[in-house]
């Protein structure tokens, strides 16, 4: 009996996968690119560390094709190393793969993967996503897009960060996106702006002015800084709380949205601010949101998810006006108002 | 806390092994299915279908569990008979045994996903089982000792986690439109089946005469269980989303594994997740096959404890091996169509006990 016990005792450590690859073995993948190739699927690229390269690690670029979006270690092995997805840091969609139609798919894909956290930061690129992918491996480990925004979380003025999981949450729920615009110059990677998506396929692109417009909107201001200028000096502000919030109405048969969006801005020492300085900034924020609207609902790219607040706020009206178009003929009526601390 | 080694656990043991077994287990199968049915408002199922089971069990353990003879097995054969109390009796060693070995192949899923895909779902499984059997072997008082250590630990990380995501929880995804309520109300039902393995509490009901204490716990328990169920429910639809949610396999741990921690302190929470969901499992486990080798005991009076220990292992692990078969995890998922006829089962015996005293 008791030979019997000890014998079921060691038999599992026979199953215990002991035999898998060391840390040494395989390749920590931190940045993945996505292009579309003709009638051939997905070029994906991607930037990954080597434990035992040379300064203890380094970083590299592979290039595999594949007919799905799916990245499994199995499909991207190189040689005996082992790809491994758990550090992913950073998804790059390529122009190619967004102006046909291919978000949805991969970010799904994605999001399914148990290895991927939902964390990463998803990006789009001005060009193609292999570009970016090299430029990141060329500058370091590939970390820096992640390192961007952990270390900017406060101050990132013409881009916001998107994780896998807002973006899949987003098209699931709304007919339009708006991605972070990555691009690169010089080995160099610029991220600002924003590449916009109506039905999943890349529709156009927000400036500067227009992302910041389109963060104030969805009361992710906060940590922003404003520059105003006023007879050729610029004076900044910092906004400390930015607040939105909306009301849905009928009027004239007509579905009409008042926004009211409202910010707690502080001067900075050093500058002279003129009597009105704070009209002025509000102004200009009003012009930015009202671009960014603008922008969306020329290209009917309900990115600031206007049918699913209303469905939840005002069933009654969403199911009397609910339509393709809705976001396009709707009219948004804007209110900001600006505090000084 | 009670120290005496005579196989009787406290009441505030008794909370605390309904909480570390079921919060995991929970946590990981309950949302399945009622975020499909009830959408956004999955959250408000869970704690109605949890608030009522809640209360039935405490009204339940408030009537029955001073007027039982003094174990549930007692009450079975004595208030039903001895056809239909070796039914039930067999009923509930084998629901205990299907339902254990389902949550442990989850359990060794896990394992096998988020910690190291080389390590066999199988290993995971064994080892498990393993420790279930030391700690059944040693009866009821060790899975109480053990579930009192675990269930803080369980309640102060997590609750620590919804502090932290609470904030950005984004309430228009949770607030429910009116196409929704029938839903709904569909969820609240499933949830409340789904707590129908909670009819353990007869069989670990901690002796004594203070019902009115052993019913509180109960309450209390359930209560907990359901409120961060209910709460971690509803932070995982406000993270994911309804449909992403739907499609997750584990949506409420990987929700927490998506909850940024201060400080960068930890790179890959969801092992850290996983370790607390593991941690419960084996509560769970140990629990299952205490109670699986006490309804063999009870049916074969002549069977020793290690002999029915073991077989109560080897049906668990059957179970589990079944559930991590291919197309066998559906399968198995399917026993919660019995859920509710579980109820029945698991509640006959002490309800009819009272109601023959009470004549």
């Amino acid at each position: 009996m008791k030979r019997l016990i000890g014998f079921v005792l060691i038999l599992p450590f026979l199953v215990t996968g002991c035999g898998g690859n060391d840390i040494e073995g395989r390749n920590f993948v931190s940045a993945v690119g996505y292009d579309t190739e003709a009638n051939s699927g997905y070029e994906i690229s991607l930037c990954f560390i080597e434990p035992d390269g040379k300064d203890m690690y380094s970083a590299a670029k592979a290039d595999v094709i594949s007919p799905t979006a799916a990245v499994t270690d199995k499909v991207l092995s190189s040689g005996k190393r082992q790809m491994y997805f758990g550090h992913l840091k950073a998804v790059v969609i390529g122009s190619s793969a967004a102006e046909n139609g291919s978000l949805d798919e991969i970010l799904i894909d994605l999001s399914s993967n148990n290895d991927i956290s939902m964390d990463t930061v998803v990006l789009c690129a001005q060009n193609s996503a292999s570009g970016i992918i090299s430029t990141v491996s060329n500058s370091g480990d590939g970390l820096y897009i992640w390192d961007f925004y952990k270390n900017n979380k406060d101050r990132l003025y013409s881009t916001q960060k998107l994780t896998l999981a807002e973006a899949v949450k987003k098209l699931d729920t709304q007919n339009g996106i708006v991605i972070p615009l990555v691009d690169a110059e010089d080995e160099s990677l610029i991220i600002n702006g924003g590449v916009i998506f109506s039905n999943n396929i890349k529709t156009g692109v927000f400036d500067n002015n227009q992302i910041q417009g389109f963060i104030y909107v969805l009361g992710g201001g906060k940590g922003h800084s404003e520059v105003i200028n006023i007879n050729s000096e610029e004076v900044p502000f910092n906004i400390e709380k930015n607040t939105s919030s909306v009301k849905f109405y009928e009027q004239d048969g007509v579905l009409k949205a008042d926004y009211d969006i409202s910010f707690k801005v502080k001067r900075l020492d050093g500058f002279n601010y003129p009597e009105g300085a704070s009209e002025i900034l509000a102004q200009q924020i009003k012009g930015k949101c009202l671009a960014a609207i603008e922008k969306l609902q020329h290209l009917n790219s309900d990115s600031l998810g206007i049918a699913q607040r209303l469905k939840r706020q005002d069933n009654r009206l969403y199911n009397k006006f609910y339509n393709e178009e809705m976001f396009k003929n709707m009219v948004i009526n804007l209110e900001i108002n600006v505090a000084e601390k | 806390m009670n120290f005496s080694c005579n196989n009787k656990i406290s009441h505030n043991q008794f909370a605390a092994v309904i909480i570390a077994a079921f919060l995991g287990c929970t946590a990981v199968s309950a949302p399945l299915g009622i975020i499909e049915t009830a959408g956004g408002g999955a959250y408000i199922s869970v704690f109605l279908g949890g608030f009522a089971a809640s209360v039935l069990f405490y009204v339940l353990v408030r009537l029955t569990g001073k007027r039982m003879d003094n174990s549930y097995e007692n009450a079975a054969y004595s208030s039903l008979g001895k056809v239909l109390g070796f039914i039930v009796l067999a009923s509930v060693f084998a629901y205990t045994s299907v339902y254990g070995g389902f949550q442990l192949s989850t359990t060794a899923r896990m394992v096998h996903f988020t910690m190291e895909k080389s390590v066999s779902s199988l290993f995971a499984a064994i080892l498990i089982v393993f420790v279930a059997f030391y700690t059944a072997l040693r009866g009821r008082e060790c899975v109480g000792r053990i579930s009192e250590i675990a269930a803080v630990l369980m309640l102060v990380f997590i609750l620590f986690i919804f502090v932290l995501s609470a904030p950005s929880m984004d309430l228009i995804t949770l607030k429910p439109t009116p196409d929704e309520w029938r839903g709904i109300l569909k969820g609240a039902f499933m949830s409340f089946s789904a707590l129908s393995v909670a009819g353990y509490v007869f069989i670990m009901l901690p002796e004594g005469e203070n019902t009115k204490n052993a019913a509180l716990s109960v309450f209390a328990a359930f209560l907990i269980i359901t409120v961060v169920l209910s709460f971690g429910t509803a932070l995982a639809v406000s993270c994911f989303g309804v449909e992403e949610s739907k499609r997750k396999l584990w949506p409420v741990i990987q929700m927490m594994n998506y909850t940024e921690f201060p400080g960068s302190l930890v790179e890959r929470q969801e092992v850290l997740m996983s370790g607390f969901y593991v941690f419960s499992s084996f509560i769970l486990t140990s629990l299952s096959v205490h109670i699986s080798s006490v309804m063999l005991e009870s049916i074969f009076k002549r069977i020793n404890r290690v002999f029915s220990v073991l077989v109560s292992c080897a049906a668990l692990l059957f179970f589990c091996l079944c559930a991590l078969r291919k197309g066998g995890f559906d399968a198995v998922y399917s026993i919660y169509g019995f859920n509710l006829a579980m109820y029945g089962v698991m509640i006959l015996a002490p309800v009819v006990s009272v109601l023959r005293r009470k004549k």
